[in-house]
């Protein structure tokens, strides 16, 4: 009963036409830099933060929301024409996409990546609906050991999973740790690796570096790649797919949305590796895996169900443990702290308007994009057609204001391009720069949550495996470390090369 | 792992050894009641087995092998000047003021890095900074430095 209420209050929320009005500015925003290469969806909301300034917390949530989940429609249209992934999270769908393009069937590829988006992100917000209420009433018994075991457990998965290396990984994740040192410490009022300098003592700012690392250092890269943009010049027709392959897809996109769903809730998981697990099992369990990789259908239809249902997961440990777990919802929970917000189990009982309004946006969200995405793929295929000596400058130049008008100050725009040349250099000698953004987020929470809990218990560390929450996350985070180990730090994957390319 | 790598390493190295020093300036406290240098120092310390990890694995592999960075060196020279571009633009944002240092800035990006003609750099940097100057500067109220045109 209490769930129906919240969802008509959340259904009260998303019809108001201002919020309506910011759930189609973020979709037709996501799916633009979703189109766009050279600028991802972290950037972009980093970019139009100050923007949300001035509007209701709430409109400001559901068009940051609207980004990220947009992003992933617009990432599968590049990867279906250029070949070159929009996002991480389609890198997958060039494999198949791509191919189906060449065989003349652009159409059926986007009609069914955008149907299939649409399923998934759909299906994902009724998981997301159903799971909210009973989870916060869980997670409402977590205390400083419980959110320091889970937040263990978070960077472990997010290293476990991590494409590259993982030696590297865990470096970028004490990087992280020590930037977030930066500043003065919240229990002591100390000042930490400053330097005396006064722009420092607040620490260094989120979304500078997050613009540095993602959007300067991309379009560095891109730059001096000079990627030739090869757009495959076909017809687009016949987007509706036929029964023949909706009757090939139904499957690969319930399984898609299921284990997308799940990988989106896991720390470190996310759209990009869900998509990637998605292929990886339909691929195992197709009856012609050999076909995978010449232009079928389901090699589009499960991955792009995967990093739709992905990001519905994703909103389930930001929302209601308040732990953010990837880049992309770390700037949503850094925009819901500039608003006076505080992501965790008693958002939904201080600001249920936020969560269920965000939530029921995402149907309105995912309408909207099927819209955006079918009828008007003209318009992304024109936009796809803009000289990167065009584009290139006014993504630079649009980070350069973004950093400036978050404070009024430069010394915003300069640690923005410091951490340009970071970004950069990272990719040259392929460090992965999510487990940097997470390690710099969860480190102050990490900490805090340790010291609380040793004060709690007079200095004891078996504090950490008292209750069952927290001992079951000490010990799946060391059975991962030990596995790890076991295993060797460093693997071969096959899709680390794909993954430097693209933006997060 | 790749032979440079070993300078990626070294590096990692130093700074691991800079944060746990300065852990250990800030106070470690006890293990019972850990001071606020305690996760510097803690983290400092797990980046320096990890840097040493990555020296021995570079150090490990085969002299000669090539090592095949598709862009090498990292540092081309057209990335070097737009950030230096970048940088100059930043330090003398205050002097020059947002109007007249990001029209220069555009005309830079557009006709040198863009490779533009100079008429359509021209009019898309103005354009440009009169659309942001009017969504950032006067609609959203951010505070552009002044500058030499005394317009902010």
């Amino acid at each position: 009963m209490e769930t129906y209420n919240y969802i008509l209050l959340g259904l009260q929320v998303g019809f108001v036409p201002i919020n309506l009005f910011f759930c189609f500015v973020g979709v037709f925003v996501g799916t633009l830099v979703g189109v766009l290469p050279g600028v991802g969806p972290a950037a972009t909301m980093a970019l139009l933060l100050p923007v949300t300034f001035h509007i209701a917390p709430v409109s400001a949530i559901i068009m940051l929301a609207g980004i990220y989940y947009g992003a992933m429609y617009g990432g599968s249209t590049t990867s279906i024409l250029v070949n070159i992934p929009g996002e991480a999270a389609s890198v997958i769908t060039c494999l198949d996409g791509y191919k189906m393009a060449r065989k003349g069937r652009a159409g059926p590829a986007l009609g069914m990546a955008a149907f299939a988006s649409f399923i998934a992100g759909t299906a994902g917000v009724v998981i997301l609906m159903l799971i909210a209420n009973p989870m916060a009433v869980f997670v409402l018994k977590f205390g400083p050991p419980e959110y320091f075991a889970v937040m263990v457990l978070g960077m472990t998965l997010l290293i476990y999973l991590v494409q590259g290396s993982r030696i590297k990984a865990l470096v970028m994740a004490c990087f992280g740790l020590i930037l977030g040192f930066i500043g003065i410490d919240v229990l002591t009022g100390q000042n930490r690796l400053n330097f005396g300098w006064m722009e420092l003592a607040d620490g260094v700012g989120l979304v500078p570096l997050i613009m540095g690392i993602f959007g300067i250092s991309e379009v560095l890269t891109n730059m001096e790649e000079a990627t030739k943009q090869e757009l495959y010049e076909t017809k687009i027709s016949g987007l509706f797919p036929s029964l023949k392959d909706w009757s090939d897809s139904k499957w690969p996109i319930v399984r898609g949305t299921l284990l997308g769903f799940f990988l989106g809730v896991v720390p470190g998981g996310g759209p990009a590796i869900a998509s990637f697990a998605s292929y990886a099992m339909e691929k195992k369990i197709s009856k012609h895996p050999d076909r995978f990789g010449t232009g079928i259908i389901e090699g589009v239809a499960g991955p792009e169900a995967a990093n739709n249902s992905a990001t519905a997961g994703g909103f389930i440990p930001l929302f209601l443990i308040g732990i953010p777990t990837n880049g992309i919802l770390a700037m949503l929970f850094s925009a819901m702290l500039i608003h006076g917000l505080q992501p965790g189990p008693l958002l939904l009982k201080q600001n249920p308007e936020i969560f269920w309004g965000t939530v029921m946006s995402m149907y309105l969200g995912n309408i909207m994009l099927l819209i955006l995405n079918l009828p008007m793929i003209g318009i992304w295929v024109k936009i796809l057609k803009i000289p990167y000596g065009i584009l290139f400058p006014i993504i630079l130049f649009f980070c350069l204001i973004g950093a400036y008008s978050i404070n009024n100050n430069v010394m915003d725009v300069i640690v923005m391009l410091v951490f340009g040349v970071i970004g950069y250099l990272m990719r040259k000698f392929e460090y992965e720069g999510a487990p940097l953004i997470l390690a710099f987020i969860l480190g102050p929470m990490m900490e805090q949550s340790f010291i609380q809990a040793l004060n709690m218990s007079g200095g004891n560390y078996t504090v950490f495996f008292a209750s069952r929450i927290s001992a079951v996350a000490m010990i799946l985070s060391l059975g991962f470390i030990l596995s790890a180990l076991v295993m060797g730090f460093r693997r071969k994957d096959p899709t680390k090369e794909p993954l430097l390319r693209v933006k997060s | 792992m790749k032979k440079y790598d070993l300078y990626g390493g070294v590096l990692w190295l130093v700074i691991a050894v800079f944060v746990s020093a300065m852990g250990v300036r800030f106070g470690l406290g006890t293990l019972k009641y850990p001071g606020v240098g305690f996760f510097p120092f803690l983290v400092g310390l797990i980046l320096f087995f990890l840097s040493l990890g990555i020296i021995l694995v570079a150090l490990k592999e085969k002299r000669g092998q090539k090592a095949n960075y598709a862009e090498w060196p990292f540092f081309r020279r057209k990335v070097f000047i737009i950030l230096a571009i970048l940088f100059a633009y930043s330090f003398s944002l205050e002097y020059l003021g947002y109007i007249l240092g990001s029209f220069f800035l555009m005309i830079y990006l557009f006709k040198v890095v863009g490779a533009q003609k100079w008429l359509f750099s021209i009019v898309t940097s103005a354009i440009m900074v009169a659309i942001t100057y009017y969504f950032f500067g006067v609609l959203l109220q951010a505070q552009f430095p002044k500058g030499l045109l005394n317009i902010g």
